[in-house]
């Protein structure tokens, strides 16, 4: 792997770490029906206990906690070989795709139908975005070289 | 195959990650325990229901949130209904967000001075969506109070400490938004107006 597209795989690892534990810290707030330390007044509440936060049933942390340990054994996979590295790259991306367009329509949905931010939304949100920017530019890096 | 260290450190940190993460879910999905009835309801200034009832349930609320004013009505039909097999504790939890959320709960304060408090409580939920400082003062003219004494009670030291103190053992247990209930000590996760009374019903013949 490149020098540059190694660092940008770190970051991608480390970003998915943090979504991951994000995640984890939600979800046991869903699971345990408990509160959740927000800074965006009672939006996480009003999130949590809206059904539109259940898509088929399934508490939206949880696919983000999916969605974050995936990327997470995609890109220590990446380190393996530099082959593998390649062939793994469209996986991430298209994990990260699939991630920013999960985040942007929960981001509508919190702010249009449940009409409360959570925070933590918020910041995986961003988190997926700058996942999703990084992995198109290991792909640039990848296709200069 | 040889790792390179570049693996082994992403390795390492997977690993960790993985502890970390099972540590947690195996912490954090433990049920919560349900709150102590005596921090919950001792010191609870304004109560319906016999004190000594086997279902107890408390609601932290504030006059000018929408959920709050459409579980009133619930509330209402529950205490009526179990009359004399229910205890309702009603705590203040005034957001910072509503304005008008505070001067009221001073005002029901100021009220029970009075011995109005239930009248108060009842006339600003009913007209939560018109809450101002002069129907505050309309409310307590119609309710016969004594106007001078209901002012300077709203301002005094022991009606905020009241409210202070609502708020206080609010956050102590962590709830952050209205109405927030707790049954036999047990935070309820509400999402429909409806579940509030199968919870309390279940509760109630669960006692039979």
């Amino acid at each position: 792997m490149h020098t540059k597209e190694k660092t940008l795989n770190r970051i991608i690892f480390i970003l998915s770490i943090a979504g991951l534990l994000m995640g984890v810290y939600v979800l046991q707030s869903f699971l345990r029906q408990t509160g959740i330390i927000c800074l965006t007044g009672g939006g996480c509440e009003a999130v949590r206990r809206s059904p539109l936060s259940y898509p088929f049933g399934i508490p939206v942390p949880a696919i983000g906690v999916f969605g974050y340990a995936f990327l997470m054994v995609l890109t220590f996979l990446r380190t393996i070989n530099h082959q593998l590295g390649m062939k793994l790259l469209p996986w991430v991306i298209g994990m990260a795709t699939f991630g920013i367009c999960f985040v942007t329509w929960f981001t509508y949905t919190e702010v249009f139908q449940i009409k409360g931010i959570c925070m933590w939304c918020g910041i995986s949100a961003l988190n997926m975005y700058i996942i999703f920017g990084l992995s198109v530019k290991s792909l640039l890096i990848e296709k200069k070289s | 195959m040889k790792l390179t260290s570049e693996t082994k450190l992403f390795l390492g940190v997977l690993v960790g990650t993985v502890i970390i993460v099972i540590g947690a879910m195996i912490a954090m999905t433990r049920p919560a325990k349900p709150i102590a009835k005596d921090k919950l309801v001792s010191g609870a200034q304004h109560t319906i229901g016999p004190k000594d009832a086997a279902v107890y349930l408390v609601e932290f609320s504030d006059y000018q949130c929408p959920a709050c004013g459409q579980f009133y009505t619930v509330v209402k039909e529950l205490t009526d209904t179990y009359k004399d097999r229910l205890l309702f504790v009603y705590r203040n939890y005034p957001l910072p967000i509503h304005e008008m959320a505070i001067p009221a709960a001073y005002a029901a304060e100021a009220a029970a001075l009075q011995g109005k408090y239930w009248e108060m409580h009842d006339a600003l939920f009913t007209n939560q969506a018109a809450l101002s400082e002069k129907m505050i003062s309309s409310l307590a003219q119609d309710m016969g109070l004594r106007m001078e004494d209901f002012t300077k009670d709203m301002q005094s030291d022991g009606v905020k400490k009241i409210v202070t103190d609502d708020i206080a053992l609010g956050d102590s247990i962590g709830i952050n938004a209205t109405p927030t209930f707790y049954l036999n000590g047990v935070k309820l996760n509400l999402t429909t107006l409806n579940d509030l009374k199968v919870a309390v019903t279940n509760a109630i013949a669960a006692e039979k």
